[in-house]
């Protein structure tokens, strides 16, 4: 990664994340585990086993824990890139108004090895408009 | 100890009713034994469930003129699932930790209670519960309140002020934590009501499934919500089924208490059904070769010592999320005291009360392969075979969603049909490794949804067949329903169209659109001498995403009338 791409993704992933995120620059670019078999299905069993209760098993969403305030993202349309992926698993997401987060912040119990590889199984999911790689603007 | 005989002697001045004001006389035992008419006291009607009213001022004759009498919003972020309480004209409901007191004719708030959870409130799947509640309870002048974090709120019923608030946490029973800030993440969550009986509020404890906990039954002092027994569903060693269990797996074995029961006042039994056995992979718990029994299971305890009576097992070994999810409903057939539980498995099944001997079992779906039949013992007959753990997974009806799920059945003793609120579905199933993660024990177990329609159903309890059914032509479970003396079933679809049909024939009498979901059944009073039915609706439609209905989040409680 060059030095340019550094700032600007620090940027741009700055105005969302102030604080809270050291390691954000750890963070590769590109999902290092894109494509590669083992880590896809070990990532599958995570998927399964920590994600699918609310996103559902096909990660379209529909699981039986899912509906709170929000409704669980379809994660085969996620197209966010692979660096906000990261970040909203580590942080998770709260509705103003909750006293929870619906999406809850995985960032202090599980790995970030665990989270590329949950990332490389649902980018095999991956249905029209999603965006694994850049993410789109916003 | 003095303060102790002075809140008993003040219970007790409350109980004989000398605290009548415009909020109108305090809810004795004799008002807690009657059945539903002007008031709406227990959540599910009366003691035996039925959620069947005396009323009949709108009838047949004149519901195709219902009207909307007013809209109200108590501003829910999340599903409303209560069934209102109405007492003397005033309905009280809980939503997101708070309880609303609200004027039943005109639908003005009149108090609001507030309850803010623990700082560290957080967990697994504890945001698919923060904030239901499906139900409360009155006794004396008190609305008995469950907050998520397992506390009864006795609030006072005129000014909406607490009396007492009672944590059960120095009992064992700790509430979910946010992993980000401990260690420990597992906890027990509440979204079931209580329930009153004489003597004693009834305090079930359910999500025993935010990491693997066992479900309790509590009756609480209603003075002052101190336990006075504790009932476990899942029976201790030398108990009868304590040898169904590996003994470690106890700690974790589910079995969770997600409805609220009923009580025969005869033989002062209570009744419930008990959720599913935990890890839902059921490899730590005997492979589902051993029976677990006390999860998806009916439970009977004497609600004046908790005394555990006797166990059903619905679906030994559970390796479905097949909880009893219902309330068992209490029906006097050929003399005797007869539960009739429809369930997630398809079928209704049928105990003798006194006994929870096993009766008959008949089917209510149309699509159910998870097994041929139940046998004459009781017992499932024919399962299909177990996925295996990593391996494809299997395609059963119905889907652990079930054919019904926790929206509550209704009997007509006039009609002598049972209304439930059914569905058609079906799902993969499959097992995967069990991971533990701050001391959370994750399910271990996945599904992939297929939905079914939302089909109304009729069922004669006698024969077991269906008189009359509606189907909604989508996916969805009804609020729940209601029945009454004026020969009327009545329920809300899970995409908000409210309905009213003959009890009798089913057929369609008034209809309208309200636009948002439904997840509770309706309730219905009398206020200024005016028959209302009130419905709560809240949420976004479906479990987890259902397109279907294309339906955003709303929140309201609606009332009707005829003028
Ligand atoms: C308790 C239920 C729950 C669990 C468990 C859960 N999620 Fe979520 N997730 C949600 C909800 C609800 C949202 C939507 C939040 C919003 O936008 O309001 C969400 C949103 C997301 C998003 C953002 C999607 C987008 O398009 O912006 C991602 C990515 C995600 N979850 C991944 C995961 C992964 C990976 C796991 C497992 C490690 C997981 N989730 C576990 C409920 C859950």
């Amino acid at each position: 990664m060059n030095f340019k791409a550094v700032l600007s993704s620090a940027l741009m992933l700055g105005v969302f994340l102030l604080g809270a995120h050291a390691n954000a620059q750890d963070v590769p670019e590109a999902n290092p585990y894109s494509g590669d078999e083992a880590k896809i299905r070990s990532g599958k069993s995570d998927y399964r086993a920590i994600c699918s209760l609310c996103h559902g098993g096909r990660a379209d969403g529909a699981g039986e824990r899912g509906t709170g305030a929000s409704t669980p993202a379809d994660l085969r349309k996620f197209n966010k890139g692979f660096r906000r992926y990261v970040d909203i698993v580590k942080n998770g997401v709260q509705k103003p108004g909750r006293d929870i987060k619906d999406m809850p912040a995985w960032g202090g119990v599980i790995d970030d090895e665990t989270i590329y590889k949950i990332g490389a199984f649902l980018e095999t999911l991956a249905i029209e408009g999603a965006d694994w790689k850049e993410g789109k603007k916003n | 100890m003095k303060q102790f005989k002075l809140r008993q002697l003040a219970w007790c001045i409350s109980l004989v009713g000398l605290s009548g004001t415009a909020f109108g006389q305090a809810v004795n035992d004799a008002a807690l034994a009657a059945e539903a008419g002007d008031n709406w006291i227990h959540t599910n009607g009366n003691y035996a469930a039925h959620r069947f009213s005396t009323l009949d001022k709108i009838n047949a004759g004149n519901a195709g003129k219902l009207k909307v009498a007013w809209v109200a919003t108590v501003g829910g972020k999340t599903d409303a699932q209560a069934t209102p309480s109405v007492h003397n004209g005033v309905i009280y409901f809980p939503q997101d930790n708070k309880v609303f007191a609200i004027d039943g004719k005109s639908g003005k708030l009149l108090w609001k209670y507030e309850h803010k959870l623990p700082d560290d409130w957080g967990g697994y799947n504890v945001p698919f519960f923060t904030g239901k509640h499906r139900g409360v309870a009155l006794y004396g002048d008190n609305v008995y309140f469950l907050s998520n974090d397992v506390k009864l709120h006795a609030i006072d019923m005129k000014t909406g002020k607490a009396k007492f608030v009672k944590d059960y946490a120095a009992d064992g029973f700790q509430y979910p934590k946010d992993f980000a800030k401990s260690k420990d993440s597992n906890g027990y969550c509440i979204t079931v009501g209580p329930m009153a009986v004489p003597g004693a509020i009834i305090v079930p404890l359910n999500a025993a499934d935010t990491g693997g906990l066992p479900g309790y039954v509590l009756g609480a002092d209603p003075a002052s919500g101190n336990i006075k027994w504790k009932a476990n569903m899942i029976p201790a060693k030398g108990e009868p089924g304590g040898d169904t269990w590996p003994e470690e797996a106890k700690a974790f074995g589910g079995a969770g208490v997600w409805i609220i029961g009923s009580y025969d006042p005869e033989t002062k039994q209570y009744f419930t059904g008990t959720s599913n056995a935990y890890e839902w992979n059921p490899k730590n718990r005997g492979g589902g070769k051993m029976d677990n029994v006390g999860a998806a299971s009916i439970v009977a305890m004497n609600a004046e010592t908790g005394k555990v009576n006797w166990r059903w097992t619905g679906v030994p070994g559970d390796p479905w999320d097949f909880d009893l999810p219902q309330t068992p409903i209490l029906i006097k057939m050929n003399g005797k005291t007869t539960i009739v539980q429809p369930n997630k498995t398809g079928y209704a099944h049928y105990l003798d009360a006194a006994t929870g001997r096993f009766l008959r079992a008949d089917k209510f779906i149309d699509k159910l392969d998870w097994i041929k039949g139940y046998g004459e013992d009781g017992r499932p007959q024919g399962m299909i075979a177990l996925p295996k753990e990593g391996g494809d997974p299997v395609t059963i009806s119905p889907g652990l969603l079930g054919g019904v799920n926790m929206y509550p059945s209704a009997y007509n003793p006039g009609t002598g049909l049972m209304y439930l609120a059914s569905a058609e579905s079906a799902m993969k199933y499959g097992y995967e490794e069990i991971k533990v993660i701050s001391n959370v024990r994750h399910f271990g177990a996945y599904q992939e949804f297929i939905f079914g329609n939302e089909i109304n159903r009729a069922m004669d309890v006698k024969s077991g067949k269906e008189a009359w059914r509606s189907d909604e032509g989508k996916p969805g479970y009804a609020g729940g329903m209601l029945t009454t003396a004026g020969g009327l079933t009545i329920w809300t679809t899970q995409g908000g169209t409210f309905k009213v049909a003959d009890a009798k024939s089913g057929k369609l009498l008034f209809s309208q659109d309200l636009g948002v979901a439904a997840k509770a059944g309706p309730a219905t009073y009398t206020v200024g001498g005016k028959q209302m039915i009130v419905q709560a609706l809240g949420g976004t439609p479906g479990f987890g995403r259902d397109e279907a209905h294309k339906a955003e989040f709303g929140h309201m409680l609606v009332a009707y009338t005829v003028e």
